[in-house]
């Protein structure tokens, strides 16, 4: 199995040649953990669709989870958020220690930390697990997660008050753009798990004052589509 | 075409590895321009995203990553509407993403014109070689050093300064 790699230690040799002082005072300045999303890059690179459709039907069930109100395709099984701890991310050979439980029928021992991204109440780890009957398990830990089937939706959207998470069949979706009621919109940054796991993860929070209208995803080449569309 | 002129061009995988040794740094320094991580992540993505796509045209004259770093500053200056770097007499003025959390280092750093700001950013955010940062800034590896010199000499200077008062 290939996940993605994650990034490794940094080397910042040229620290050395400032003052002690210095050095250790610019050493410690803090910042947020990193993603890993090459593929993204690689996305964005392509020819941007020319085309975007709509469709209104698209077999969404809703779902009302705790007080947040959520909208979850039909192939997701939500379970709570508060699985495992946030903190320094693992070497990669590490990954599946310490994984948190995340669904039936996911493989413990093929668990991986895959991504981590910082939202304004601290970070989140993504972890994904493959499963026994052929589809993945995820969880974004303080914020949820579900299980998925390849080759059903190819845009999952939880949808709370505050933060989108999402899954995306990568065979079939190449982009994310999150529009607003303001007319806005953002292009979230996705998480790409490559074979068993084939799909995209992401946790977008949804910055303040702001209301999500729809979330599209773009296929390759402007010649697929596929969206999930909301109504708020 | 004469030899000078030939055009190298760089392959995907060595963009990759360029992006996946230095990703951290780019971000780190690209902050203190666009004034936060998420937007220097964005730009950083861009960048790299713009060099794939014109891979082809890279000349090899400079080091690679000085040349996805020069198509960073301009998408990082045509975010900002500011003129065009370097062409234009700039410009750039970077600082310290949350200066809270280090007013003293912050206010040591602001004590720097911006473009001696921007080397100093270059070299021990980014961690660029002189021979980068002179390609991206279009100045002689003497200058770089010897602005390097001058910056970290003003930056002790003024952290202790604030020390002693």
């Amino acid at each position: 199995m290939r996940f993605l790699r994650g990034f490794g230690l940094e080397h910042r040799w040229h620290l050395n040649e400032l003052e002690p002082g210095v050095r250790d005072r610019v050493a410690g300045l803090d910042e947020p953990v990193s993603w890993e999303d090459w593929p993204n890059v690689v996305e964005r690179s392509r020819p941007r669709p020319r085309r975007i459709w709509r469709p209104a039907a698209l077999g969404v069930t809703v779902a009302i989870a705790g007080s947040a109100v959520a909208l979850l395709v039909s192939s997701i099984v939500a379970f709570g958020g508060g699985h495992g701890s946030s903190g320094t991310r693992p070497a990669f050979s590490s990954f599946a220690l310490g994984a948190p439980p995340l669904g039936p029928g996911a493989i413990a021992s093929e668990t991986r930390l895959v991504a981590t991204t910082q939202l304004r109440d601290g970070s989140h780890l993504l972890y994904v697990s493959p499963t026994r009957q052929g589809g993945f398990c995820y969880a974004w830990t303080r914020a949820g997660g579900g299980c998925g089937q390849p080759q059903t939706n190819p845009l999952s959207i939880t949808w709370g008050r505050s933060r989108l998470i999402g899954t995306i069949l990568s065979t079939q979706v190449s982009l994310i753009k999150i529009r607003f009621t303001d007319g806005t919109s953002a292009v979230p940054r996705i998480a790409w798990v490559s074979a068993p796991i084939n799909a995209g993860f992401f946790l977008y929070e949804i910055p303040t004052g702001k209301t999500v209208a729809d979330v599209y995803g773009f296929g390759r080449g402007g010649t697929r589509h596929q969206v999930t569309w909301f109504s708020v | 075409m004469k030899p000078g002129n030939r055009i190298r061009g760089a392959s995907k995988e060595e963009l990759e590895e360029l992006y996946r040794e230095r990703y951290l740094g780019f971000r780190r320094a690209l902050a203190t321009v666009t004034g936060g991580y998420e937007s220097a992540h964005d730009v950083v993505q861009e960048a790299f995203a713009r060099a794939l796509a014109k891979r082809r045209d890279f000349r090899g004259e400079a080091p690679l990553a000085a040349w996805v770093w020069r198509i960073a500053l301009r998408i990082a200056i045509d975010e900002s509407k500011k003129p065009v770097w370097p062409t234009a007499d700039v410009m750039l003025d970077p600082t310290l993403v949350e200066p809270a959390h280090d007013p003293d280092l912050a206010a040591a750093l602001r004590t720097l014109p911006p473009r001696r700001r921007l080397v100093f950013f270059l070299r021990y955010f980014a961690d660029l070689s002189y021979e980068e940062i002179a390609a991206v800034c279009g100045v002689s590896e003497g200058t770089v050093a010897a602005t390097l010199a001058q910056s970290r000499a003003a930056v002790a200077e003024a952290l202790d300064t604030k020390a002693n008062r």
